[in-house]
């Protein structure tokens, strides 16, 4: 709550709270100009200084890659924050430095977006921290002729309708995946001759989670962005913070630790009226735009044209559910809204905090990035240990 | 010896199975005998699901589950779930062309976000979600939901 207060007077916006944090405390690392240090990343919604990061509800920094060893780096603008995912991904198009050689293809699968392209070890600097040796995807729809520039199917070793082409199509030059697994989960293939043979990697070969290869700040990460308000922001400032208790300015205190299963999840239950109760798998992912979630007892029209994936209701809907550990307890009682979002976008707002999406496997309750503001959300990386306990666990 | 080379074989096997991409079966709109095809070239196990409106032939596999609702001998509608979406090209069949440019116009024209999508063609709605880990997404022919069937019964 002190976060919440004192970041929205630092950017200007109305006190409005949106995503209620319940009977769970929400405070965490801040100070009147926002935390600093080589453990920080600063993280940016702005469209009108982006150059393809342009995306509604689109949180992107900055990563540096570079030649193993030696000092020919780049920093690469405009990366998706993404604590839905593991490992770092950059569009082969957005890459000025030479690479190693390399013939590992791989196929990525988010929930709405297919990645394909080539694995490359590199060195990757996040904030001031020190380099680290780690396998990334080097986005490239052509990569062995697997698919055109537009990402149309060609060989189509992904076996999906279209993969993403270009930054100016998936809106990032890369996604920064600081989720709970330390690997991606991705699907490897041979692609030293054509065609292309699926491959078990070796570990030390999969694309993998550079937090946990960080020297100190290793063992989770946490996402903090300001509240937005009802009526939108044209923009957004906030911060990635690498690791949880392991520095003055990543101490976690009063915040409600949800233990996740081997997936990812945590239990949702959602009450979209009073005596209605629905249960569904939760994921916390800043690389979703909007909340998406389902309930077949609800009649939200969806949005009219290209916005169909989104609902429109005739007029603000407020709603709450309850995040759970897998065994009950403990639990969060979040709410939010949901709101018709075509003024607001209109209106060239980036950051949106009411807007939803059906999820359409029902019994996926996605909190998507309207979640995260006003939050200090703490991604405990599997594995680790912190002052939280052991990963995998969100908190906030 | 003789275990060594079972063991050979295995492997081999295995790779032949791994490698060959299952690009030879269809299954959305076709009759409910195409399922054994997907069964086959899926190398997965198949049940059956018995339902009040339909009937769900459910194919098992290491890394995911396909769900073919079958109502008058025809496939009206598939769902998936598991670490990677089945091959689609496969599993929609002559569906796939449409699927496929809708989803080409929605990356070129589409709303600029990221999450779940929605593609609704002139015969065909496909929808695609969940996460790294848990891909989940389904299809169905809206002409052919039988009475009383709802798309949120299609997972």
């Amino acid at each position: 709550m002190i976060l919440r207060g004192g970041r929205a007077v630092l950017f200007g916006v109305a006190l409005t709270v949106l995503l209620g944090c319940g009977n769970s405390g929400s405070s965490g690392p801040s100070s009147p100009s926002g935390p600093s240090g080589s453990n920080v990343l600063a993280v940016t919604i702005d469209p009108s200084s982006a150059a393809v990061c342009t995306f509604s509800n689109e949180p992107c920094t900055h990563v540096t890659i570079c030649q193993p060893g030696t000092a020919h780096c780049q920093t690469i603008a405009d990366v998706l924050v993404d604590t839905g995912s593991s490992g770092l991904r950059i569009f082969a198009s957005a890459v000025t430095i030479t690479l190693p050689a390399s013939h590992l293809g791989e196929c990525m699968y988010f929930g709405g977006a297919t990645d394909w392209g080539r694995v490359h070890t590199v060195d990757v600097v996040l904030g001031g921290e020190p380099a680290v040796l780690v396998p990334i995807q080097v986005i490239d729809p052509t990569f062995a002729g697997q698919y055109t520039s537009a990402g149309q199917p060609a060989s189509n070793i992904c076996g999906v309708a279209v993969v993403d082409s270009s930054p100016v199509q998936a809106g990032f030059n890369g996604i920064l995946g600081v989720g709970l697994f330390p690997f991606d989960g991705g699907f490897y293939y041979n692609c030293a001759s054509l065609p292309c043979t699926a491959v078990a990697a070796s570990l030390s070969q999969q694309i993998q989670n550079p937090v946990g290869l960080l020297p100190v700040d290793n063992n989770g990460v946490i996402v903090a962005l300001p509240s937005v308000p009802t009526s939108g922001s044209p923009s957004l400032s906030g911060s990635l913070i690498l690791g949880i208790g392991t520095a003055s300015n990543n101490q976690p205190s009063g915040v409600t630790v949800l233990p996740t299963n081997s997936s990812g999840q945590i239990v949702t239950r959602f009450h979209p009226s009073p005596g209605v109760s629905t249960q569904n798998v939760g994921i916390i992912d800043s690389g979703s735009s909007v909340i998406f979630f389902s309930d077949s007892s609800l009649s939200i029209p969806l949005c009219p044209g290209n916005l169909s994936f989104l609902y429109c209701p005739a007029s603000p809907l407020n709603f709450s559910a309850v995040n759970t550990e897998l065994s009950g307890s403990p639990s969060s009682l979040v709410s939010f809204q949901i709101a018709d979002p075509r003024p607001l976008l209109q209106s060239g707002n980036a950051a949106i905090s009411n807007m939803g999406g059906p999820a359409f496997s029902t019994g996926v309750f996605d909190w998507g990035l309207p979640f995260f503001f006003g939050r200090t959300v703490y991604v405990g990386l599997s594995g680790q240990t912190s002052v939280l306990g052991t990963g995998p666990f969100w908190a906030y | 010896m003789k275990h060594r080379l079972a063991l050979e074989m295995a492997v081999a096997f295995s790779l032949i199975v791994i490698i060959d991409p299952p690009i030879t079966w269809a299954v959305l709109g076709e009759p409910v005998s195409a399922v054994e095809t997907d069964r086959v070239a899926l190398a997965g196990q198949l049940s059956m699901i018995p339902a009040q409106l339909y009937t769900i032939q459910e194919i098992t596999t290491s890394e995911l589950v396909v769900r073919e609702y079958v109502s008058s001998d025809t496939v009206f509608a598939v769902a998936w779930r598991g670490r990677r979406p089945p091959n689609l090209v496969s599993l929609l069949g002559s569906y796939f062309q449409e699927y496929q440019e809708g989803a080409a116009a929605g990356a070129s024209n589409g709303p600029r976000m990221r999450g779940m999508t929605r593609i609704q063609g002139a015969r065909v709605v496909v929808e695609t979600g969940g996460h790294p880990g848990d891909i989940r997404g389904r299809a169905y022919i809206p002409s052919l939901l039988p009475s009383g069937v709802t798309k949120e019964m299609i997972q």
